[in-house]
Formats: C-alpha cells, sequence, structure tokens
C-alpha cells in the first residue's frame, strides 16, 4: 500500500465527487474524506463554462481536504462524454524465434501492433485495453508466453475521444490548481467498482447512467468486450417531462424522483398529481400514466441504443445480465425496463469492496469515484511491476 | 345544392384526432369516419363510424410508424373500406403523414374511394422538423403516393405553423397543427353544403390545388365587432399558414370563402376583397364564394386556399434539413436560416448545446414527441 491516499474525481453534470481513499492489503478500499459538490457549467459530461465548473471542482476539493484531514495536490480524473468511443483493433504478428515458442518479445510487439489505430486528427487514444490472444487464429489464451504457435493475435479495445473536450476537464483542474496524475473513461471504473469477478467472467453489462451521460461497459469472459458512451442521461428524462407538461424544470425532476416510474404499467398510473400554482407558473395536473409514458419512452430508447451500440454478438456472450449504477439507476422501475430490453436478467450495482465514510458507498451515485481509486491503485501497481502497458497516459502527466 | 353524401374520413391517429375535433359541431354534421390499427386509441375516438384495419398484421396495436405495416393493414381491410364510400360523391380525407398509419393506409383508402367513383380531397400534414429525419422521409414519400392518386391534396407543413405556437410547449405544437386542420376541413364542408351568396363548388377548388402541380394550402382568420372585416383580414395575414404573407406574395391562385352570419353586408365583402387584393399579386386569379352559416353571430371568417408550387419533399426547410441543403432556390435557404436562428424548437434546456444527433436524430428532443405518442390520448 502505498503512503499516500489516492484521490479521485469525478466532474459529472450533476454533481462533482471528490474521493480519498487509500487501499488495503487485502484490496479493501477505505474512504478517508469526501467532497460531493453540485455541478454547474457541465453539460452531458462537458465543461462548457470552464470558470463556474472549476469552481464547483474546488469546493469539492475543499469538502474532501477538510473531511479527510488532508492536503489535495493531484488527482485522478474521470471523463465521460457522448464523444467517447470504443473500437476493437487486431494486431497479429509471426512469432519470431526458430522454435515457434512464444516469447514475452513477441507479446510486447503484437501489444504494439494492436495498440496503433488510426483515428481523426482531433482525438486521443484514452484507453488500450487487451483481451485475448489468440495463437493460430484458434484458441484464446491469457497468456500466451511459452506456448508455441506461427501467428499471435491480439484484440485490442481502444477508447478515444476528443482532445479538445478532454482538455477542457484537465484545464478546469489544473486552475484550482492541481496536478492530473491520470485521465481514465468514468464507464470503465464504474465497471471496475461494482462488478464481482464472477459476472466479469460470466459476462455482464455495466450501464452507468448519470445526468448527462449514460457509460457503458461489457465485459465478456473476464475481458472488456465493448465500452463507450451516449450523451444522453437524467437531464434529458427531466426535460422531456418539463416539455411535455409544460412545467417549470425543477418541478420536473421532483416529478420524476417522487413520482415517475421506468414502466407505464404501474400501481399508481391511474392516479393525478396536482402541481400547485406558484409565481410565473400557473399550476397543472400531470396523469402519472403519461408522466411514466414520457419516462418510459425515453429509457427505452437509451437501452436500445446501449443495445444497439453494444451489437447483438457481444450481448450473445453475456451471462450474467444487466448492472445499472449512476444517479439515474435510483429511477423507480428501471431495472424491470431493461431487463425486458436486453432480455437479460438485471440489478443495480452498488460499489464494492469499500469501506469509510459510509455516505460514500451507500448508494449507487459514488460508482465511478469508488472506482478510479481501485483503477488508480491496481495501475499504481502494475506501473512498479512493469506491467503498465495497457494504459495510456494522456498529455504525459506521470508523476 | 343538390344532396351529394360527403364522407370524412380520418386515417392514422392524427386523422383520427382532427375527426374527433369535427365532431359535434352540430347536427348537420357530414359522416365522419375513423380508420385506426390502435384499437385502444379507435375506442377513444367519437367518429360517428369506426372501422379498424390489420387487426390481423397489426393486433390493434398500432402500425408502430412503420409505413409498410399501415398499408398492408389497409389492403387487409379493403372490402370494409370499400362499404364506406358507396354512392359518396365526395370524399375529404385526413391524414398526418410521418407516422405508420397515416402515411401507410391513407394512399390505399383515397384509391378506394376514387375507385368508388367518388371525388377524393386530401388534407394532410407534414411533419414538425423536430420530430426527426425518419418521420420526415416517410412523410414525403407518402406525400408523393397522396398527391398521385388524390384529386387535390392540401398539405399543413406542421414547421410552418411553429411561427405562432409556442416553441417550448409540444402540446400546444401538435394541437396547433389540429386546429389548422380542422378549420381548413370546416371551411370547405361550409363551401359546399351551406347556402352561399357566391357559390364555389369542388371544381373550383380543384382547379386551386391543381394550379402549381398538385397542392394546395389553405389559412383562415376570423374577426368580430365594429370592424369586423378587416379585423378577419390582419388575423388571416398574421397566421402562420400564409408564411408571413409570403404565400401569398408568390400566389397565382387564390380561393377566398368569406363567411357570416345573416347581418354581413356586401360592403364587408368589398373591404375584404380590396384588402386582400393589397397583398395578393395583379397576375393572381382570385375566386370569391360567400357563405351564409346562421349560426355565426357578430363574427366574419375568411378561409383561403392558395395554390403552390409542388416541390420534391414539399416543406419548409429548417435546422434538421440544413445539414444536407436540399436543392432549393436562394429564397427558400435564407427563409430557412431565419428559422434555425429564431427558434430551435421543443429542445428546453438543450437549446444552447451542441444537440446529441445520432442516425440524423436529434437526441434531445424528447423521444416521446419523434416516436410520435399522443399524450392526451392516454389514460
Amino acid at each position: 500500500m502505498g503512503p499516500e491516499p489516492i484521490v479521485a474525481l469525478e466532474i459529472g453534470t450533476g454533481k462533482i465527487a471528490a474521493l480519498v481513499g487509500e487501499v488495503g492489503e487485502d484490496g479493501f478500499i477505505v474512504i478517508t474524506g469526501m467532497g460531493i459538490h453540485e455541478s454547474k457549467g457541465v453539460r452531458k459530461g462537458e465543461i462548457i463554462d470552464l470558470d463556474t465548473a472549476a469552481a464547483c471542482v474546488r469546493g469539492a476539493i475543499q469538502e474532501a481536504e477538510e473531511s479527510g484531514k488532508v492536503d489535495i495536490g493531484e488527482v485522478h480524473l474521470a471523463v465521460s462524454g457522448g464523444h467517447i468511443r470504443g473500437a476493437i483493433n487486431t494486431g497479429r504478428i509471426r512469432v519470431l524465434g526458430s522454435d515457434k515458442i512464444i516469447t514475452e518479445d513477441d507479446v510486447d510487439s503484437v501489444l504494439d501492433v494492436a495498440k496503433t489505430m488510426s483515428i481523426p486528427d482531433d482525438r486521443e487514444i484514452l484507453h488500450t485495453v487487451p483481451q485475448h490472444y489468440r495463437i493460430n487464429d484458434q484458441h484464446s489464451v491469457t497468456n500466451p508466453v511459452g506456448m508455441e504457435g506461427v501467428t499471435l493475435t491480439l484484440n485490442m479495445l481502444i477508447l478515444h475521444g476528443v482532445i479538445s473536450r478532454i482538455r477542457n476537464t484537465v484545464r478546469a483542474v489544473r486552475s484550482i490548481p492541481l496536478n492530473v496524475a491520470d485521465v481514465v473513461f468514468g464507464g470503465l471504473c464504474a465497471g471496475l467498482s461494482v462488478l464481482t469477478p464472477q459476472q466479469k467472467e460470466s459476462g455482464v453489462i455495466v450501464i452507468d447512467i448519470g445526468a448527462g451521460t449514460t457509460d457503458y461497459v461489457v465485459y465478456a469472459d473476464s475481458v472488456v468486450a465493448a465500452a463507450g458512451s451516449i450523451a444522453v442521461g437524467g437531464d434529458h428524462v427531466v426535460n422531456d417531462i418539463a416539455l411535455a407538461f409544460n412545467i417549470p424544470v425543477q418541478r420536473a425532476e421532483a416529478l420524476k424522483k417522487e413520482h415517475g416510474s421506468a414502466m407505464t404499467q404501474t400501481e399508481s398510473a391511474q392516479e393525478s398529481i396536482s402541481l400547485p400554482p406558484e409565481v410565473g407558473f400557473p399550476g397543472t395536473t400531470v396523469k402519472i400514466s403519461a408522466l411514466n409514458t414520457v419516462i418510459n419512452a425515453r429509457m427505452d430508447e437509451l437501452f436500445d441504443m446501449v443495445k444497439k451500440q453494444v451489437g447483438e454478438k457481444v450481448i450473445a456472450n453475456v451471462g450474467a445480465g444487466v448492472v445499472l449504477t449512476g444517479g439515474l439507476s435510483a429511477l423507480k422501475d428501471v431495472t424491470d425496463l431493461a431487463s425486458l430490453v436486453f432480455g437479460l436478467p438485471c440489478a443495480i450495482g452498488k460499489p464494492r469492496n469499500v469501506s469509510g465514510l459510509t455516505s460514500a458507498i451507500d448508494g449507487p451515485e459514488c460508482s465511478v469515484a469508488c472506482g478510479l481509486i481501485q483503477y488508480a491503485h491496481r495501475n499504481a501497481d502494475a506501473d512498479s511491476k512493469g506491467l503498465g502497458g495497457w494504459i495510456k497516459n494522456l498529455f504525459g502527466m506521470k508523476r | 345544392m343538390e344532396a351529394r353524401k360527403i364522407v370524412i374520413v380520418g386515417v392514422g391517429g392524427a386523422g383520427c384526432r382532427i375527426i374527433d375535433a369535427l365532431y359535434g359541431d352540430r347536427d348537420d354534421s357530414p359522416a365522419l369516419v375513423a380508420v385506426n390499427t390502435d384499437t385502444k386509441a379507435l375506442a377513444e375516438g367519437k367518429a360517428t363510424t369506426k372501422i379498424q384495419i390489420g387487426s390481423e398484421c397489426t393486433r390493434g396495436l398500432g402500425a408502430g410508424g412503420d409505413p409498410e405495416v399501415g398499408r398492408r393493414a389497409a389492403l387487409e381491410d379493403l372490402e370494409l373500406l370499400r362499404g364506406l364510400f358507396t354512392d359518396a360523391s365526395l370524399v375529404i380525407v385526413l391524414a398526418g403523414l410521418g407516422g405508420g398509419t397515416g402515411s401507410g393506409a391513407a394512399p390505399v383508402v383515397i384509391d378506394t374511394a376514387r375507385k368508388a367513383g367518388a371525388l377524393v380531397m386530401s388534407f394532410v400534414t407534414l411533419p414538425f422538423d423536430f420530430e426527426g429525419r425518419g418521420r420526415i422521409r416517410v412523410a414525403d414519400a407518402a406525400l408523393t403516393e397522396v398527391r398521385n392518386s388524390a384529386e387535390s391534396t392540401f398539405v399543413v407543413p406542421n414547421e410552418r405553423l411553429f411561427k405562432f405556437v409556442n416553441r417550448d410547449n409540444l402540446v400546444d405544437a401538435f394541437a396547433g397543427a389540429d386546429e389548422v386542420l380542422e378549420k381548413g376541413i370546416k371551411a370547405v364542408w361550409r363551401m359546399l353544403v351551406m347556402p352561399a351568396y357566391i357559390r364555389i363548388d369542388m371544381a373550383d377548388l380543384q382547379r386551386i390545388a391543381e394550379a402549381r402541380g398538385g397542392t394546395a394550402t389553405f389559412a383562415y382568420g376570423e374577426g368580430s365587432g365594429s370592424s369586423r372585416a378587416l379585423a378577419a383580414v390582419t388575423d388571416l395575414i398574421n397566421s402562420a399558414m400564409l408564411d408571413g404573407g409570403k404565400v401569398f406574395e408568390e400566389a397565382d391562385a387564390v380561393l377566398v370563402s368569406i363567411t357570416g352570419g345573416k347581418d354581413m353586408a356586401l360592403s364587408e365583402i368589398g373591404q375584404i376583397m380590396d384588402a386582400l387584393k393589397e397583398s395578393l399579386p395583379e397576375s393572381a386569379d382570385v375566386m370569391v364564394g360567400t357563405i351564409v352559416d346562421e349560426e355565426l353571430d357578430d363574427c366574419i371568417g375568411i378561409s383561403v386556399f392558395v395554390a403552390e408550387e409542388w416541390v420534391d419533399g414539399k416543406r419548409d426547410q429548417s435546422y434538421v434539413t440544413e445539414a444536407e441543403p436540399a436543392a432549393g432556390s436562394g429564397k427558400a435557404t435564407s427563409a430557412a436560416k431565419q428559422i434555425q436562428i429564431e427558434f430551435v424548437p421543443g429542445k428546453g434546456r438543450f437549446k444552447d448545446v451542441e444537440p446529441t444527433i445520432m442516425n440524423g436524430e436529434d437526441l434531445d428532443v424528447p423521444t416521446f414527441v419523434r416516436r410520435g405518442i399522443s399524450l392526451a390520448r392516454i389514460v
């Protein structure tokens, strides 16, 4: 365990979370400090007002410093946004040695080939995540060193995003000022935080539904099979409700929380909610069945988009079902709808293997930040053992 | 006028909604027929005759936005449709194009009515741009079919209505579109059945509809009080359907129908026509009819039908289509620019942020709108 605690910072559209944590020998995270601040100047996971967003980050960091009794100088940063895409790149090499026994050098070179992918100029690779090695294009192995083969193939999941948008987020953090140790896709963090090893092995889809974006990551056979982000989230649900019933956004938010359901046929569907008038709002009555229809259409579409992006082939390898996390996973009956759309069992995922300040681990809102601590810890470990090749650091900001 | 059998048929969700709006207005109403694939929507409607089509291929659940399903549904129940048009001399078909039933079944209904020997007028709406490119494409294809089979086609491009409806309230936007269509149909029906000073008949309407190649638009204005004639003209000219008077400026054939109570004076008709001619090009061919509606009191209504040039995929261009500029005149493009700057409809808090576009659909626009779900129908 490192002497210094890890600080995870997630700049979300709805809230900003800063968690201070230490990882014990047993792999458990102990949260020693936390700051949660409302987020402003962020839409759909991307910063649209740098100064306002930076002020909110400062608030969260200060709170985390006070509660954790630490001075924070460096953070690990989780990013999201509809611009983040995942693609599979395949690397294939001929095994060099005359005896055709695969060596560490062969593995390194196939890693290098698989990592190289041409992406548009305005994009930068965030992560390269190796999947399985295949020898002679046949059986999959996790460690091919010492085996015999003519060719060695590796599929690499490459996550990339628009440079300027990622830099905007980094810029906001640096203006605090804080050093950014690492930039990590939030969807990967959510997966690390909420999944059990068994789920990863049998195959699982993790969907992190935030206020501004929906990130997903799919594990199949213990590797990350697909990942991506869609710039649709809880804000869209609220906006749909506000437009459908011509009511203020705050009222729409409250309606969603208190009465809304992702399913249309609910016990209270026949009831109506009356919204009393206030200044600038004449008051109205909303039928719960209509409210649920608005929510159901949006969520159905969202899950359907995730399903299409992940693709049937990958979903066929998902045995453990769907895990929902993030703020909007608190929406009533949302697991029922996801289960219906994917044709798989669905549950809510909360951060695992975490102790300490309990409010951070009570709900699914801090899955990303908790996962980020785990990621940073694992990555530091890997670095020290010289196996850090699967993380590409952005902007050369390594310590 | 000879007793002619007029049948008004609403096809699909939007068409049936307008049938409901027409219903119960007065006892001399013509036959109102609702044709739909959606059992539930049909059951709740007010039409005097209800025809469910495609109960086998849709199981009463609607066409799911697929015009091919709508078409098959209509073909499945062709016999039921045929029965509607026995002895009918005029059939008015109403449909919202863009969805499955309206776009797919309306051309079949029109064709069936024509084969039964009736004259067919169609009144159709085209989707708002924010409803997404998918629905727009479906509507454009359906309009071509409708135009080819009906004698005359009157079109309400919903996007035009954005100039006067509350853009942040979708319920208002759709209700506004329905209302325009409802007024147009009522005007036609009055023209054809009510006592008139100056008679206009079906042949005149048809002439307008065909003058510029097959489609026409219409608008309505009304006024009351001491200067009701001029008030009605102002109301008419300001109406969204005339596109800020642009439709008048380019008109070459116009049919004006003035409706008043028994107290309507000839001088008022003169006033109206003088005022209208000021906004119309001198060369325009103008026809006038006047109708006395005894139920009207202290109120004058003006309906105009204006021929419009047929362009493929006839619609006002605006922000959705701007990404792939359609072949249009410079004039149309500048109008589109204006619309884009002024209005980004139906997006609420996402108005100023980069839109989330996927497969040509703007995901910031509520899903229920893009899927064409009518909240008013939900019980």
